[in-house]
C-alpha cells in the first residue's frame, strides 16, 4: 500500500474532484469536499480496502493526509 | 400476490436548498444538491396530518389506476408519527375514505423498511385468504419531529404518502411478490430516535444542545447519529442484498433493477459502488422529494413504472431505524 494508493482510493469518495494534487502535507479539512459524510465514507473505505480499523478520535485528530496515511499503517498491521 | 398499482402524495409546502441556505448560510445550494442529491422536499402544513396524507394518496390510487374502493378488504398504515397514540391511525382511514366495514386495518410503526414489511404482511393475508385485496399506505411526516435548527435532518427527510393495491387478482400487475428476507438490530435503537414524549420518557423536557456552536439534538425531538446508520447500512445492506439473492435462487447478474431506500445520494452510491451494481441497474429518485423514509421505495418504484424500468427481476431493500432491514424480489 503506497501514500499515492490511498489518495487514489479517497478522491473516489469525492463527488466530481477538480481541486489541487493531495499531498502528504494537504491539510484534510482544507479540501472543499471533504465534509463528515465523506469522512465516514473514507473511514469505511479504509477499512474495507486496507484493513484498517482506524478509531473515531484518531480519524477526527488527523491534520493531514500524511497524519491518515501513518494511520493506516498503523491499525493495518 | 401482484402490485395492481402504486400512487403517492406530496404535501403543497416545500423546502428548498435555497431556503435552506438562508438558515445555514454555510450550507451552498450546489453543496447540498451534489452531495445529497436532493433539490426540494415537502413538509405537511401544521394542520395537516398523516391521515390526511394517506387518504390523499389512496384517493390518487382509485383514480389512477381505475381501483373499486369496494374491493378494498384490509387496510396496513406504516407510520411512525400517527394522528395519536390510540387509536390506529388505519382505522380513521377506513372512516375518512369510507371504505366497508368488513375489513381489517392495522398500523405498523417502522421506518424505513416499513415498505418491505407492509408488503410482506399483505402478501400473508393473500396466502392466508384473510384478504383478497390489501391498501398498503405509507404515510410520514418526521417534519414534525425535526428541530428547526436540525441542519441535517432537515436537509435529507421530507414529507410524503404512498398508496399500493396487493392483490390476489393479476389486473395491471406491476409485478409479483417473491420471497423476503429480514434483519433486526434494536441494540441501535438509539442512532435514530426520538426520545421524549412516550412511554419510557413521558415528560418533554429535552433542552437544545450544541457542540462547537452546531446545533446537535434536543431529545424531544428527531435524533440521527448519521455515523451510525452510515455504518450500519454500509456494513449489512451488501450482507442483505446477498442474503435475498440466495433465498431467491438469483445472482446479482439477474437483477434487473435495484431499488434501495432512498436515503441521499452520496450513501446510496457509496452503497452501489460497495456491492458493485451498475449504474443504469441501480434507481435513484431523490430531486424533488427527498428521504421520505417508508415511502422512498414506492415513490421510486412509482417513477421506474413511468420511464418502462420494472422489467424482470426488481430488487427491494430498505434500511434504517431500529435499526432494521428488509428486502423481497419483485418478479415482472
Amino acid at each position: 500500500m503506497t501514500f499515492e494508493k490511498m489518495i487514489e482510493k479517497i478522491i473516489e469518495q469525492f463527488v466530481d474532484y477538480s481541486g489541487v494534487q493531495i499531498t502528504s502535507e494537504t491539510v484534510i479539512r482544507s479540501i472543499d469536499e471533504w465534509d463528515s459524510l465523506t469522512g465516514m465514507a473514507v473511514q469505511l473505505m479504509l477499512k474495507d480496502e486496507f484493513n484498517a480499523q482506524i478509531p473515531d478520535e484518531d480519524f477526527r485528530n488527523a491534520n493531514t493526509f500524511g497524519d491518515l496515511f501513518e494511520l493506516v499503517k498503523q491499525y493495518s498491521s | 400476490m401482484y402490485l395492481r398499482g402504486i400512487s403517492y402524495y406530496l404535501p403543497e409546502k416545500t423546502l428548498s436548498n435555497e431556503e435552506i441556505n438562508k438558515d445555514f448560510p454555510e450550507w451552498s445550494v450546489d453543496k447540498i444538491s451534489s452531495k445529497t442529491g436532493i433539490y426540494n422536499r415537502h413538509i405537511a402544513a401544521n394542520d395537516e396530518t398523516v391521515s390526511d396524507m394517506g387518504v390523499k394518496a389512496s384517493q390518487k390510487l382509485f383514480n389512477e389506476w381505475g381501483i373499486n374502493k369496494g374491493e378494498i378488504d384490509f387496510i396496513i398504515l406504516c407510520t411512525q408519527s400517527p394522528d395519536y397514540f390510540l387509536p390506529t391511525t388505519a382505522c380513521i382511514l377506513q372512516s375518512k375514505l369510507e371504505l366497508s366495514p368488513a375489513i381489517g386495518a392495522i398500523d405498523i410503526n417502522m421506518g424505513c423498511s416499513g415498505y418491505v414489511y407492509g408488503l410482506s404482511f399483505a402478501k400473508g393475508l393473500l396466502q392466508s385468504r384473510s384478504a383478497s385485496n390489501v391498501l398498503l399506505v405509507t404515510s410520514e411526516a418526521y417534519s414534525k419531529y425535526i428541530h428547526n435548527q436540525d441542519k441535517s435532518n432537515r436537509t435529507i427527510f421530507g414529507d410524503a404518502a404512498t398508496a399500493t393495491l396487493i392483490s390476489s387478482d393479476n389486473i395491471n400487475d406491476l409485478g409479483t411478490l417473491k420471497d423476503f428476507v429480514f434483519e433486526t438490530d434494536g441494540s441501535g435503537y438509539n442512532s435514530l430516535i426520538v426520545k421524549n414524549g412516550a412511554g419510557k420518557h413521558p415528560s418533554q423536557d429535552g433542552v437544545d444542545v450544541y457542540v462547537d456552536g452546531v446545533f446537535e439534538k434536543n431529545d424531544n425531538n428527531l435524533y440521527m447519529n448519521g455515523k451510525d446508520i452510515f455504518n450500519f447500512t454500509a456494513e449489512r445492506v451488501p450482507v442483505l442484498v446477498d442474503n435475498l439473492l440466495k433465498r431467491n435462487h438469483l445472482t446479482k447478474e439477474e437483477i434487473d433493477l435495484f431499488v434501495f431506500h432512498q436515503a441521499n445520494k452520496y450513501m446510496m452510491n457509496f452503497m452501489r459502488k460497495k456491492i458493485n451494481i451498475d449504474e443504469e441497474k441501480f434507481f435513484v429518485y431523490l430531486e424533488n422529494v427527498g428521504n421520505t423514509v417508508s415511502s422512498t421505495i414506492p415513490i421510486a418504484l412509482y417513477h421506474a413504472n413511468s420511464q418502462g424500468k420494472l422489467k424482470g427481476n426488481i430488487l427491494l431493500a430498505g434500511f434504517g431505524v431500529g435499526l432494521s432491514l428488509a428486502g423481497v424480489i419483485i418478479q415482472k
